[in-house]
């Protein structure tokens, strides 16, 4: 069940008036139902894997709170961490390791066949298998209370709005709201209902009408010139952060209208004046994620500057990583590392000219465009032609000036409010104007995804993480 | 308890915000107004596929063998009926009653319902139905379903369960065909987008066509013949109902595809007849204009071979 899909909307509007009219205890059994019919629309077999996932850290969580003993409580924290990885790695690194490995002793003239297993990927398995580990490790370090309502807790692991691709949220936050009854305000409702706009249109207008020229670009590159990757390039900055981005707003905006908060994942990321900026504000619930259980507890900053960039690179290769088992997630992580260390000298000099801080901003999107190459590149010899090209060829061509155009179509309004907000430092700042731009953006974005969603309807990109 | 709280705040918050969505709402009201006037000017396809009705009464109307062309974009760009006229007049056939419902990128499951909706419905039917293709999937289940067309343009209400019981399954889909019957805005989406994106993009058809191109070479080499006909059985078996003489014409292509074997036997099982007009003399691969379609002359020179494989068949019926 798709955001973007009609079925999706029937489905929330009768939660939406369940929610309603139940009393609180009420809504959190429906919820959790609902969940369990969300993600069983795409394949009710993979429930299992997120009621083990569920019972494991419920069960870890309490074995953890229930005893003193140091060792005893590392053991059971180790359990979940094991599990959930175990599942991860089954599930997502098992085909592409045993490839590596096939192919490592073939190499070195052992030759092995490899063990067949054709493996699909769960959906949303990264996002709710952190989301579980966190809550754990939590408990572990006693900044979290153990949950003893299983019922409350697997909601708190499948509620479904950010269930398949986050925000991958910690339990500090989400259990709460989770345990208190909850009401939907004015205010939340029309956060929500902005949130939504702009998610389908980030996701509709935006992601999908990119989805075409981004398909064809990266995967006909000998046929290219430079300018036309670079086209390719920008077209895919826009449409994976249309596509994720938007996902989260609606997660967000949906979740608003049940009377819960989620996190912001997402905030102007091409704003960023720096690749540390730039962390701060694209996937927010994942960077921030990655540095709370790996970054500061490999030693962060702490100590000395070796172990700082060990720690940067380190983390950002395993964050590539978890994208998804292939080299180019992993040099792509590689990439943002090495960026990360060689910006940081500049990361806090303050850029206060306007002029300056647009420089910044462009140089930063550029910087992030070439990391994208490496991302969506289906191999790294892919990505080495097409960043060659981009290098060494740079007159405009037809194609390239079409494609441009589109983004500028496409994208251009949704730049022109994030710039807008960025500028005004509200990132909903439509919702505190008079409500007339409201009705022209509202309209103006209503209209554009009436008349302008693609043919083909593509999933979210980030489903498949 | 009530979930949405109801403090005056909220009040004036939710009240001000129905008022954006009426506003809104009456936006897309008005260009759903706007677009219904104007419907069939949105494209020389939309324009021929209003006049079907037309076309179907003056076969209904005219002499007999009548004649019914079913296709699309290639039947409508090759096949030249001032040329089969002519060519049928050489062999003692003087007036050919025939019509092209051709509508642009169409296949079998388009046909379908253009023939039930136009054609038996007003209860013009014709005596003979000559289809072009040029490659497995116009004829097989593989084709895609444009679904806004189909419910818009070609199929009529009542042919909805029909739709849903063969051809649209999903339930997103299933809603997406309703929405497009009920609203213009929806159903001509895409004659729309390609309307003001060939107005507002430089390079639009260029470009458009390029990335086809190159997506092209990437899905030629994806391609496999897991073709399977039951749209085509499906299609046939409404013909053997009305004792049309249906006649399937394999049309000259720039790239001769591999038929799937299942093609011709299904087309022969079920009572159809096969030409195969792939290597019309005088035919070559110098013929074709952008990669697609016949030269004037050759479309004239390919029309007069089609007319001389149907000559036998329309002396039957006169």
């Amino acid at each position: 069940m798709l955001f973007n899909s009609w079925i999706f909307w029937i489905f929330f509007a009768i939660v939406l008036v369940l929610a309603h009219v139940l009393p609180h205890r009420g809504q959190n059994r429906m919820l959790l139902v609902a969940s369990c019919i969300f993600y069983a629309w795409w394949d009710w077999r993979f429930l299992s894997l997120i009621a083990i996932s569920t019972l494991v850290d419920y069960l870890a969580a309490i074995g953890i709170s229930s005893t003193g003993n140091t060792k005893r409580r590392k053991i059971f924290c180790l359990i979940s961490v094991c599990v959930n990885l175990s599942i991860l790695g089954i599930f997502k690194y098992y085909g592409f390791f045993a490839a590596q490995l096939t192919q490592l002793f073939n190499v070195s003239g052992l030759h092995v066949s490899q063990p067949s297993l054709n493996i699909i990927l769960p959906l949303g398995i990264s996002f709710y298998t952190f989301q579980t580990m966190s809550y754990t490790i939590d408990v572990f370090k006693g900044k979290m209370q153990v949950e003893r309502n299983l019922f409350d807790f697997a909601l708190y692991v499948s509620f479904f709005p950010q269930l398949v691709a986050g925000p991958i949220e910690r339990s500090s936050r989400l259990l709460p709201q989770i345990k208190q009854p909850r009401h939907c305000n004015g205010h939340d409702f029309a956060t929500g209902l902005y949130l939504i706009i702009t998610g389908l249109f980030m996701k509709i207008v935006v992601a999908d009408n990119m989805a075409p020229i981004v398909n064809t670009i990266f995967s006909s590159v000998s046929e290219l010139r430079g300018a036309d990757c670079w086209m390719g390039t920008y077209a895919f900055a826009f449409q994976i952060y249309g596509d994720f981005a938007g996902y989260s707003a609606i997660a967000c905006g949906t979740a608003k209208w049940l009377g819960f908060d989620l996190m912001t994942n997402f905030q102007t990321p091409y704003f960023a004046t720096s690749p540390d900026n730039f962390w701060r504000r694209w996937h927010i619930s994942l960077s921030t994620w990655l540095r709370d259980y790996l970054y500061i507890p490999l030693g962060g900053n702490r100590k000395g500057r070796f172990a700082t960039c060990r720690n940067l690179v380190l983390t950002m290769l395993l964050g590539g990583l978890w994208h998804g088992a292939n080299w180019t997630f992993a040099v792509w992580g590689l990439y943002h590392g090495i960026l990360l260390i060689v910006t940081r000298p500049f990361r806090n000099k303050n850029s206060s000219g306007l002029l300056l801080r647009f420089l910044r901003v462009i140089l930063t999107f550029h910087l992030v465009c070439i990391g994208w190459v490496i991302f969506r590149s289906p191999t790294m010899a892919g990505a080495i032609t097409m960043l060659r090209l981009m290098a060494t060829d740079l007159h405009a061509t037809p194609l390239s000036v079409y494609g441009i155009s589109l983004i500028a179509f496409f994208a251009g309004p949704m730049l022109f409010l994030e710039a807008w907000s960025a500028y005004k430092n509200d990132s909903a700042r439509l919702l505190s104007t008079h409500w007339l731009p409201r009705v022209i953006v509202y309209s103006y974005f209503t209209l554009m995804i009436m008349l302008f969603q693609p043919e083909t309807s593509n999933a979210f990109l980030y489903f498949r993480f | 308890m009530h979930f949405f709280t109801s403090d005056s705040n909220t009040r004036q918050l939710i009240r001000q915000e129905m008022k954006v969505i009426a506003i809104t709402l009456l936006a897309a009201l008005s260009a759903e107004i706007a677009l219904r006037l104007n419907e069939n000017n949105l494209s020389l396809n939309l324009r021929h596929i209003s006049e079907i009705p037309a076309l179907a009464r003056q076969l209904h109307y005219g002499a007999r063998p009548r004649i019914l062309f079913l296709g699309n974009s290639y039947t409508r760009r090759d096949t030249d009926l001032q040329s089969m006229a002519e060519s049928l007049k050489t062999h003692g056939i003087s007036n050919l009653n025939a019509v092209k419902a051709v509508p642009d990128a169409t296949s079998i499951i388009d046909w379908h319902y253009t023939f039930q909706t136009f054609f038996e419905h007003t209860k013009n039917v014709p005596d003979i139905v000559v289809i072009g293709f040029t490659i497995n999937r116009h004829l097989s289940d593989k084709s895609p379903i444009d679904v806004r067309l189909l419910s818009r343009r070609f199929c009529r209400i009542q042919y909805v369960t029909e739709v849903f019981r063969h051809d649209i399954t999903d339930a997103d889909k299933r809603i997406l065909f309703l929405l497009s019957r009920a609203s213009s805005v929806v159903g001509n989406q895409y004659h729309v987008r390609q309307r003001l994106l060939d107005k507002i993009i430089p390079n639009y058809r260029f470009g458009a066509q390029e990335i086809n191109r190159l997506s092209r070479i990437q899905t030629t080499a994806e391609q496999n013949n897991n073709h399977t006909f039951t749209r085509l059985e499906r299609f046939m078996a409404l013909m053997r109902k009305h004792g049309i003489i249906t006649v399937f014409v394999a049309m000259p292509a720039p790239r001769q595809e591999y038929f799937h074997p299942k093609l011709e036997s299904t087309i022969i099982e079920s009572g159809g007849i096969f030409i195969d007009c792939r290597s019309v003399p005088g035919i070559n691969s110098g013929s074709f204009i952008d990669g697609c379609y016949l030269n004037k002359s050759s479309a004239k020179t390919y029309s007069s071979y089609l007319a001389e494989q149907l000559v036998d068949i329309i002396k039957k019926i006169q």
